[in-house]
């Protein structure tokens, strides 16, 4: 009989980047980096577990934003080109290191990597989000939603109208993707406020995923910790905290499996590596050498010297390290078992890039650690938040305390020095838009669709992205620029409709480049 | 085209020219690291992995930015106070030119002695008007800021701001009050009275249920039929309120 549940969560977003009006454009990488090293990888192993009849549960946010990036046609085209382009690098490659007996094995290998790629992209329909899709229906995935654009709330409350629109352009985004209203969302960097929860409950949210403090610090004290979720005073929204123990094991880089000396090295890579006639033609068009994916070499050790990677060793390892995940779990639930007299819950959430784009054999780990649980033991059982509410349906009441799982917990990534500048901006923007929202409730035409977009430019700068990068030092131009380019446009929006004097041709070329959320309505911000 | 039989370690062969070259050399991870102190500090594992998300490539070349810049300010006052975690809060502020034209002239000459403050009250648990907070501390801040982190050495604790003038003869002078915030606590609250909850949509299917509502054989029993006595037995329980206080 088992004794508690693990629930695993991966929380996957990428702020909108897409410059139609580049050829290249090296941040829209971030995506196609993402879909080869994470999403596509994550398909293909949910694919292999539901051919084999493997039960498994698991909790996935898809953030608004990605979803759409995965759904558009223009980012899906230049994929295909970019992953083309790694296939005929990654043939090159098994050309080059002919008779290498350590290389040329790696070299087969990323040239089979990247055709499944393009076969499964392929196979989809070159749209991510149906795959997704059908695992949701099948019933072994639960697909939660997140911000519209991933803006941080605990900064945005005190014009709750934009947390209302980020909420409920969310939630409409995600029942047109999956035909169905979203159950649960991510808050963006699990950043609760007090009193978000009524806004998660307007839109039919039953709960949400907070870091371990934020129920830990609750008032009154949570009778179970971390290991049962929690209701929200008054909104009756659960909270589900985050097991620190669990994180720890994945995250720590002192202690976190992916340091492991056998897996592989994330900054050695043939695009910094290789002569630069020879690799010209994989790095940007300008001659800057960026990371192409292929990476010979495993971690080794502490120092600069590396030794080839061992695609088996690392399997190997992958598989050790799901075993003693599960043994420490099951250890975990053992204990907390007897503590609680009740069947704990661990919740253990992830960054979905840490599995595939940082960690390499992450989703191998995952692979094994499902199977594991499938197979060999009866303790654990996967689970939902969703059918573990069903389950347990009466819970402690408490007020959680605001936090986020950013640095130190709170805020300060995103107000800080470098960053606190945006603030006064975006709320006075947020003013903007519930004045407009106010003065022209019922609109049509070219009125309705500047309102529409408005509201799309003040979700977009409201990312939290743009604060987190200026927060850490690196693509600080890239960051500030999106934050600025937003509000500009939003408040030319601003001033064109109230003084009737909108352009529209400018309003196509926003509308068409900024295109996401096409069924927006502007209304939802009040 | 040239091809190399050996994955190169370091390649020497770039040209000096090249503007690879220069990416090369801030490519490792520690040199990056040493040039960014402020992210070798906060380098927690969440920083980490969003840096590899985000960084995995040099900077972009931008286009120049446009002339067009933000405005330095609106056309609304205000002052906007904000919570950074249990200890620090941040505000911002904004006061527009008439008022402090009026501000001169009502004060006179003592509008130049005096030191814009931000006075800050403890308002927790009460509903403030202005006059009952339990404590307020005072900020000197510089006369061209606009804006301030607040050292409130008080989690759980609940603020606001005042931003205004202190005169010589030490009289404050509100000019914007704040919204109000209230800071985390920084540690297990004190309170351990336990309240269990049962969501009313959640609860509203269950008292179907205990009707008999989702009976796979057919249609239930109403609730009218049910009370009408037809199931009346000597001991039917209390339906619990959704909301129970556990003594």
């Amino acid at each position: 009989m088992h004794k508690g549940y693990l629930c695993l969560v991966l929380h996957g977003h990428l702020p909108f980047v897409r410059h139609p009006e580049h050829e290249d454009f090296l941040e829209e990488d971030w995506l196609y980096e993402a879909i080869t090293e994470t999403y596509i990888p994550l398909i293909n192993m949910f694919e292999r577990l539901v051919a084999d009849n493997v039960h498994f549960r698991m909790t996935m946010t898809l953030s608004p934003t990605l979803i759409s990036m995965l759904s558009d046609e223009l980012l899906s085209q230049r994929y295909i080109k970019h992953i083309n382009r790694l296939i005929e690098l990654s043939a090159k490659e098994v050309e080059r290191t002919a008779g290498d007996q350590s290389f040329q094995p790696l070299a087969y290998m990323y040239r089979d990597n990247f055709c499944r790629c393009r076969d499964t992209f392929e196979r989809y329909r070159h749209n991510l989000v149906n795959a997704f899709k059908s695992f949701q229906d099948a019933g072994c995935l639960e697909i939660i939603t997140c911000g519209a654009t991933h803006g941080y709330f605990p900064l945005m409350d005190v014009c709750q109208p934009s947390v209302r629109a980020q909420v409920q352009v969310a939630a409409a985004h995600y029942e047109r993707a999956f035909g169905r209203r979203p159950r649960g969302i991510w808050l963006p960097e699990c950043g609760y406020y007090p009193g978000h929860d009524q806004i998660l409950k307007e839109a039919g949210l039953k709960f949400f995923i907070s870091d371990a403090h934020a129920v830990l610090h609750a008032t009154p004290r949570p009778k179970y910790g971390v290991f049962a979720p929690v209701y929200c005073k008054g909104s009756a929204v659960a909270c589900f905290a985050r097991d620190l123990e669990s994180s720890k094991q994945v995250w720590s880089s002192i202690e976190g499996y992916p340091g492991d000396y056998n897996y592989r090295e994330f900054y050695r890579d043939l695009g910094f590596d290789l002569d630069f006639d020879y690799i010209k033609p994989y790095i940007h068009p300008d001659g800057i050498r960026i990371n192409t994916g292929i990476k010979y070499y495993r971690i080794t050790g502490t120092g600069d010297h590396k030794e080839p990677y061992v695609a088996d060793w690392a399997r190997q390892k992958a598989a050790e390290h799901a075993g003693n995940f599960m043994f420490n779990r099951q250890k975990q639930i053992d204990h907390l078992y007897g503590l609680l007299e009740k069947k704990p819950i661990i919740v253990s959430p992830y960054d979905a890039e840490l599995f595939g784009h940082w960690w390499y054999e992450g989703p191998q780990w995952l692979e094994f650690l499902i199977r594991k649980i499938a197979f060999d033991q009866d303790e654990i059982s996967m689970i939902t938040p969703s059918e573990y509410l069903a389950e347990n349906p009466v819970n402690q009441a408490v007020v959680p305390s605001m936090s986020s799982w950013g640095w130190k917990g709170y805020s300060e990534m995103w107000l800080q020095g470098s960053n606190d500048w945006i603030y006064r901006h975006l709320h006075e923007a947020s003013e903007r838009m519930t004045e407009l929202v106010k003065r022209f409730p019922d609109v049509n035409g070219l009125t309705k669709r500047a309102l529409n977009q408005a509201l799309r430019e003040l979700l977009l700068a409201q990312s939290s992205d743009w604060a987190f990068i200026m927060g850490t030092g690196t693509h600080v131009e890239y960051a500030v620029k999106r934050t600025k380019d937003h509000l500009l446009n939003f408040n030319r929006l601003y001033e064109d409709i109230k003084s009737n004097s909108l352009d529209q041709g400018w309003l196509s070329g926003i509308e068409s480049k900024d295109n996401l959320f096409t069924e927006i309505d502007y209304r939802v911000h009040q | 085209m040239a091809k190399p039989r050996k994955v190169l370690k370091k390649k020497k062969a770039v040209s000096k020219k090249s503007p690879a070259k220069k990416i090369i050399k801030k490519r490792p991870l520690a040199k990056r690291k040493k040039a960014k102190p402020s992210i070798k500090a906060i380098a927690s594992p969440e920083i980490i992995i969003s840096q590899v998300k985000f960084s995995s490539v040099p900077e972009a070349p931008m286009p120049k930015p446009k002339p067009q810049d933000l405005p330095a300010g609106y056309a609304r006052e205000r002052i906007v106070l904000q919570v950074r975690d249990p200890w620090w809060l941040y505000s911002y502020w904004q006061v527009l030119g008439s008022t402090w034209d009026r501000l001169k002239q009502e004060l006179g000459d003592s509008f130049f002695s005096a030191k814009p403050t931000l006075r800050v009250y403890d308002v927790s648990f009460i509903n403030f008007d202005g006059t009952n907070a339990h404590r307020f501390f005072d900020i000197e801040v510089t006369p061209d800021a606009r804006s301030w982190y607040i050292d409130t050495q008080g989690p759980g604790r609940s603020w606001c701001v005042d931003f205004g003038l202190k005169l010589a003869n030490g009289k404050f002078i509100t000019i914007l009050r704040s919204n109000i915030v209230s800071t985390p606590l920084d540690g297990p609250s004190w309170l351990t009275d336990e309240e269990w909850m049962l969501p009313d949509d959640i609860f509203t299917k269950l008292y179907g249920l205990g009707f008999g509502q989702s009976s796979p054989t057919g249609k239930g029993w109403s609730k009218k039929v049910f009370f009408s006595g037809a199931f009346a037995s000597g001991g039917m329980g209390s339906m619990s309120s959704p909301v129970k206080k556990k003594k």
